[in-house]
């Protein structure tokens, strides 16, 4: 890549996280600080229900992780607002550009279409998942900050481990790379329909792509008089996998909790973890998928292309 | 002319929109260091025109602007092109300030600074949000972003609309005395073709697709005499086929082609008709030709 070329690339990324900040910080934000307050408001009003657990505090085995286990708990809650937040950037933003009637402007710059949508497609696949990250590491420290506050009154909390471990946080971190990086490939052929419609339809992109789902799950069952069609098996697949290969590699994830105090290292191990969920991928399954994301990525920028109007 | 010396190059250009055809095989060259003028009634096709040769749009032809093909290449020939179109607008969530730092790190031949100076000029403020300027406000920012960019070809398609008078006149000074040079050429298409006559080196009209008129500004005038004829030399004025004729203040005012001077003198007083006269002769000329072809089928 040229230096032009990323330097390009860096610029419309910047403006991508101008254009869309309300959805990846702004909301994000709210929603932590609403959180954090609620709990906090909860802790001082109702915290006494933790004094059940007081006997943990005498026992030092049993003390956890807590800074670790919050953040863990709370992945999942952010890898399914990164997918809703990212399907419904990428429906919307392929055909941002026409606002305002501002493409003539974007199309006076020297930037190809093709290199347009796929810096858009950078942001969605990289740039606001390492938002979000982020903010999932913020949202972790703010639980943390909350609890320490919350221990003034509450022994219990106070018996916790409340210092960080930071092998356990780097592995737990590396693990959710891994999981959030190959959910992302996983899904990137549904966000690119997604958005190749986005470019076509504009606002219409998300019931046309739920219309485009239910009709052809429906011809095909009128074609087979069955709901087990192979395009319907298709989409299952493409909806549900990472969570399916989740909820097999992680079987013990609902015995973690405070009380019982199972270490969090037992459950998320990158050097298991990684080789499990990978391993677990249908990866003919995903390599197509990248082809038809290449594919609908191509006619969308060939789309824009011969737009001229808003 | 060489044609390495032209920025631009068409031949043939034709433009269908489903069974219509907008363009009717259309040829021009502008050569380098010229201000072209590209003059025509709503939906004559100037528009459709410029956009085949910025890249915007499909067309048959042939047409190279910088040597490039625009539809193949456009991303790399705005490098070397800027342009304003009627219909554009510029992104409204940004500010001013992250606009310039956009096109700064887009566009490597964009000049910061000279934006900043031309911008100096007006009211707008740097981190104000581009929705909160007024509509003439952000024709201002855009035009200070275009001229801007050191570009060898300058395509404005109705680049003042909107703006007050001042800020035009001050615009098209600024247009000629700073960003002009021998190494470029702007192509301007403009209603108010009044304001930009004097800019002007060359002239095309075009109408139905189809260009009438295609001169630089001298040949112009060494070939179209308008002449404020005298009463008694109207009928003899008539006589040499006037392209146009109307009455101004109860006198005769004829506009001729490829009348000799000193016949001319005969009838009135002589002058160099106006681009907007010149224009609505032709384009009356046009209709009376079309008539008189309807007429003849008729028979």
């Amino acid at each position: 890549m040229s230096i032009s070329i990323l330097k390009t690339t860096i610029a419309l990324l910047k403006k991508e996280l101008i254009e869309h900040k309300v959805a990846f910080i702004y909301v994000p934000a709210i929603f932590i600080i609403i959180i954090t307050l609620t709990f906090l408001f909860g802790m001082m009003n109702n915290g006494n229900v933790w004094q059940r657990g007081a006997f943990v505090a005498s026992n030092s085995d049993a003390r956890f992780d807590l800074f670790n286990f919050t953040y863990a708990a709370s992945v999942m809650g952010w890898l399914l607002f990164m997918l809703i937040m990212l399907f419904f950037y990428f429906a919307a933003s392929f055909s941002s550009d026409r606002k305002d009637n501002a493409l003539l402007f974007w199309k006076s710059l020297p930037v190809s279409d093709l290199q347009i949508i796929s810096t858009k497609t950078i942001a969605g696949m990289i740039m606001f998942p390492i938002v979000i990250m982020a903010w999932s590491i913020i949202a972790a420290i703010a639980t943390y900050i909350a609890f320490l506050l919350v221990s003034i009154n509450i022994p219990i909390v106070s018996a916790l481990n409340l210092a960080p471990s930071v092998p356990t946080f780097l592995n737990l971190l590396a693990s959710m790379l891994v999981l959030f990086t190959l959910t992302l490939l996983w899904y990137l052929p549904l966000f690119s329909a997604v958005g190749l419609l986005g470019t076509i339809l504009r606002g219409w992109a998300v019931p046309a792509f739920i219309l485009i789902m239910l009709v052809g799950s429906g011809v095909e069952a009128l074609a087979t008089f069955s709901g087990e069609g192979y395009f319907a098996a298709l989409m299952e697949q493409r909806f549900k996998a990472p969570f399916i290969i989740l909820s097999e590699i992680l079987p013990n994830m609902e015995h973690a909790n405070p009380i019982n105090g199972l270490k969090l290292t037992e459950i998320i191990s990158i050097k298991n973890f990684a080789p499990n969920f990978a391993s677990s991928i249908d990866w003919v399954g995903m390599i197509l998928g990248w082809v038809a994301a290449g594919i609908f990525i191509f006619i969308a920028s060939e789309y824009r292309r011969r737009r001229i109007q808003a | 002319m060489q044609t390495n010396d032209a920025i631009v190059e068409v031949k043939g250009l034709v433009k269908n929109y489903g069974k219509k055809q907008v363009l009717h095989s259309i040829d021009f060259t502008i050569p380098r260091g010229r201000i072209y003028g590209l003059i025509g009634h709503n939906g004559a096709g100037k528009t459709t025109a410029i956009n085949a040769l910025l890249g915007l749009i499909s067309y048959e032809g042939d047409v190279k602007v910088l040597g490039l093909n625009p539809f193949t290449n456009r991303s790399k020939m705005m490098l070397d092109t800027a342009f304003i179109s009627d219909v554009a607008s510029l992104p409204r969530f940004l500010k001013v300030t992250e606009l310039l730092s956009l096109v700064e790190d887009i566009h490597p031949n964009f000049n910061r600074q000279k934006a900043e100076q031309i911008l100096a000029d007006g009211d707008i403020r740097d981190n104000v949000k581009i929705k909160s300027l007024s509509k003439g406000m952000m024709a201002q920012l855009h035009l200070a972003i275009v001229m801007a960019i050191d570009a060898k070809l300058l395509v404005l398609d109705e680049p003042t609309l909107g703006l007050d008078i001042t800020f035009r006149k001050k615009f098209y000074r600024r247009l000629v005395e700073d960003y002009m040079s021998e190494n470029r050429s702007i192509l301007i298409t403009t209603h108010q073709v009044d304001e930009i006559e004097h800019l002007l080196t060359d002239l095309i009209f075009i109408r139905d697709g189809r260009i009438v008129l295609d001169a630089n500004m001298d040949d112009i005038s060494n070939r179209y005499i308008q002449i404020l004829v005298a009463p008694e030399a109207k009928q003899e004025a008539m006589a040499h086929n006037p392209i146009f004729t109307t009455k101004q203040m109860g006198q005769d005012i004829m506009i001729f082609d490829d009348l000799e001077e000193e016949i001319a003198k005969a009838f009135g007083i002589i002058s160099t008709p106006s681009i907007s006269d010149l224009f609505v002769a032709l384009m009356e000329k046009k209709d009376a030709s079309q008539k008189a072809a309807t007429m003849g089928a008729a028979k």
